[in-house]
């Protein structure tokens, strides 16, 4: 019964909903922002689905098979002064030939998809040749300099590369590299949903997950009621049915803005037959050097560990705005005093001696955590690419704040109320 | 029994409190003084919002800390101004106190209908709050203090807001309750407590100056309270000389109740000393008296 009128008392709060729905406005925007992609990617769909995702000999010689039989078509539909083309890519890149005036709207659109069809084809052929030229050390030393890393620092970065290498040649010895994906170089699908919609989003239940705590636990203070309800019987023990109902709003407007998003996301574009693709794939890799996830995971692997980190990361956000809510009687002001505490954690790194390990050590917050979610359980950047990072991140300020919301609430149950 | 033990009270470098020694038993108690004189801050001790500087407060020999929700479960508050949630109904409230305070909803309800009943609300029960007028929402204050059947009910000013019928009802009411509870009134309208009160405290100087039945208290003043008539421009010379508790203009005259510690004078006529002359008399310093 008190669990249910804390909750409705967080449901009939008018900014709540209101902001969720402004936010699923928001994302629907940032995921139609790539639609132009929709159809060219689906060639990929259709391609699994006629190949498989996993790149091996069989693989590869029925899908040359069809690539010999579609260089044969294109030849003969565009003959120009009988001279023959290999690839559609050359074909297409040639600027003397109007495309648009031999062939009709149905063979036009065929080629362009064939043109697709032979950057998986042929760099499926290459994957091989690629990792064995992928040099982790230089990568290491590469971003040493991009952050200006220098002693021990440093030598953190070149020895965690080390376990990078490791694992690198863990994924070519396993395979996990050759497996079909949308190509990351042409539609950076990775950092499209694990980075900007996943930080969109990540950043949009921060706001609200704050606001959420910070009117449950001040709901009283700012109706004045508190008088009445701390004198009951329950008393000061209602801040737990409090930190309940806003755990339980937590959760629900993760599961509606992220289950509103990903919805609309996988609607928009298919990723049939590529949820079991490996996320250490080749072809998700969008700079030079690829994705090394820390462990062989699936997509859809993928995706569940990135909800999971995604959730806990805003219970932990949650417990933050509790204990402040337990110091400060004023919801907006809560939100405000969170907002600089998140600033202060993400302009402390920008202070630290880059010399020291310190500087991975202030890294370690939930605030830096979310800044990178297209990284998290990856070997990849140079600060937080740790095997651990977000399991240490995430369970050492579980701990930490577990044992401050216990003090604040200690604190409350003694604090003087007027 | 409830009983306060040599209780200070400091906010800060403000000394709210000192020393103060009270017991109660069953039957109402007055706790009489005028507004800043330190009742909200003893009444927020008894009931738990704030706690002793030093001393201590024990029900039943134990410390009201300590007994922690034994002890709320036994207790009815209502404060001088309480918020309320204004798009629920009365019934809504009262559900949600009542399960704050323990109750299964089935017993709330009927106990809930009961004192709708009880406090003339039961019309309004279940439309909004926010379109109450003052009186009725401190009648649902009234209402959730009593929900639980309190042992020690303690009310912070419960007649503000209340027209002069509801508060001769809400008398009779808290003389009916306080037959097997301890009833604590806080108030600095010494009518609402006069007929009702088994005992009344006098605060002052941040301690407790009386602590004794009505008459008793009223003889403070025995053979000291005097009614006279004066001409209206003698009024000024007769307030340096004497402490008027009460002025009224009759034809081209004033009609003064006043303090005297002389024999009595020409044309002046003794009456009897009411709670109401010793309160005015007590905090004439503070400007309670005319």
């Amino acid at each position: 019964m008190i669990l249910k009128q804390e909750l409705l008392k967080i449901v009939k709060t008018p900014v709540i909903p209101a902001l969720l729905a402004f936010f699923m406005l928001i994302n629907l925007i940032i995921i139609i922002s790539d639609y132009h992609q929709k159809d060219e990617m689906k060639v990929l769909t259709n391609m699994v689905e006629k190949y498989g995702y996993h790149i091996d000999e069989e693989m590869l010689s029925s899908m040359e098979d069809d690539y010999k039989e579609n260089v044969t078509w294109m030849n003969q539909v565009v003959q120009v002064n009988d001279k023959t083309y290999e690839h559609p890519s050359a074909l297409l890149s040639n600027d003397s030939i109007s495309l648009q005036e031999r062939l009709n709207d149905q063979k036009l659109r065929k080629l362009q998809k064939f043109s697709v069809m032979e950057q998986y084809y042929r760099t499926s052929r290459q994957v091989d040749d690629i990792y064995q030229n992928i040099q982790v050390s230089k990568q290491a030393e590469k971003l040493i300099n991009m952050y200006n890393l220098q002693g021990e620092a440093a030598e953190t970065v070149r020895n965690g590369y080390q376990k990078v290498k490791e694992r690198l040649a863990e994924i070519i010895d396993n395979g996990e590299h050759r497996n079909l994906f949308f190509k990351g170089t042409a539609y950076e699908k990775h950092s499209f949903l694990f980075g900007s919609i996943a930080r969109a989003l990540i950043f949009e239940l921060m706001g609200l997950v704050v606001l959420i705590t910070a009117f449950a636990v001040n709901f009283e203070f700012e109706q004045k009621t508190h008088l009445l309800t701390y004198t009951s019987r329950t008393g000061r023990n209602l801040v737990w049915h409090k930190a309940a109902a806003a755990a339980v709003s937590t959760l629900a407007v993760i599961a509606v803005l992220t289950g509103f998003t990903l919805l609309c996301y996988f609607l928009i574009y298919d990723y049939s037959g590529l949820w079991h693709v490996p996320i250490s794939s080749y072809f998700n890799t969008e700079l030079k050097f690829p994705y090394i996830s820390w462990w062989n995971v699936s997509f859809i692997q993928y995706l569940g560990l990135f909800i999971v980190c995604l959730t806990l990361t805003q219970l932990l956000f949650m417990a933050i705005s509790m204990i402040l809510s337990i110091f400060i009687k004023n919801s907006y002001i809560v939100f405000l005093v969170f907002s600089i505490i998140f600033g202060i954690g993400l302009l402390v790194p920008t202070m630290m001696p880059l010399n020291q390990n310190v500087m991975f050590a202030v890294h370690f917050t939930p605030f830096s955590l979310i800044l990178n979610p297209h990284t998290w359980f990856m070997g990849n950047g140079a600060l937080t690419f740790f095997r651990y990072y977000e399991a240490a991140t995430i369970g050492g300020w579980m701990v930490l704040l577990a044992i401050l919301v216990s003090v604040s609430v200690r604190f409350f149950k003694k604090q003087p109320l007027s | 029994m409830l009983a306060v033990r040599n209780v200070s009270k400091t906010f800060g470098r403000f000394s709210a409190l000192e020393d103060i020694t009270i017991e109660f038993d069953k039957g109402v108690y007055g706790l009489l003084a005028p507004n800043g004189a330190g009742k909200t801050t003893l009444i927020k001790m008894l009931v738990t919002l704030l706690f002793p500087t030093n001393g201590d407060i024990l029900y039943n020999g134990t410390d009201i800390s300590d007994l922690d929700e034994q002890y709320r479960d036994v207790l009815g508050y209502l404060p001088q101004e309480f918020g309320y949630y204004k798009n629920y109904s009365p019934e809504q409230y009262l559900l949600y106190l009542a399960a704050l305070k323990g109750m299964n909803k089935k017993t709330a309800k009927a106990r809930i209908s009961e004192l709708l009943h009880l406090v003339h609300l039961e019309e309004v029960s279940r439309k909004k709050m926010k379109k109450f007028s003052g009186g009725m929402i401190q009648r649902v204050g009234i209402a959730q203090a009593m929900l639980n059947d309190p042992e020690i009910l303690i009310l912070d000013e419960p007649t503000a807001g209340l027209d002069p019928k509801e508060r001769a009802r809400f008398r009779k009411l808290l003389t009916e309750l306080a037959r097997d509870r301890i009833v604590i009134l806080s108030t600095h309208i010494v009518s609402d407590v006069e007929s009702i009160a088994n005992e009344i405290i006098l605060i002052k100087s941040k301690q407790v100056l009386y602590k004794d039945n009505v008459e008793n208290i009223s003889t403070l003043l025995d053979g000291r309270i005097y009614e006279t008539d004066i001409p209206i421009s003698d009024i000024e010379s007769f307030q340096e000389r004497y402490t008027v508790l009460a002025e009224k203009n009759e034809h081209e005259k004033i009609k003064v109740r006043f303090v005297a510690d002389e024999e009595s004078g020409a044309g002046w006529q003794r009456v009897t000393p009411m709670l109401e002359d010793v309160f005015l008399y007590i905090y004439d310093d503070e400007g309670a008296a005319v």
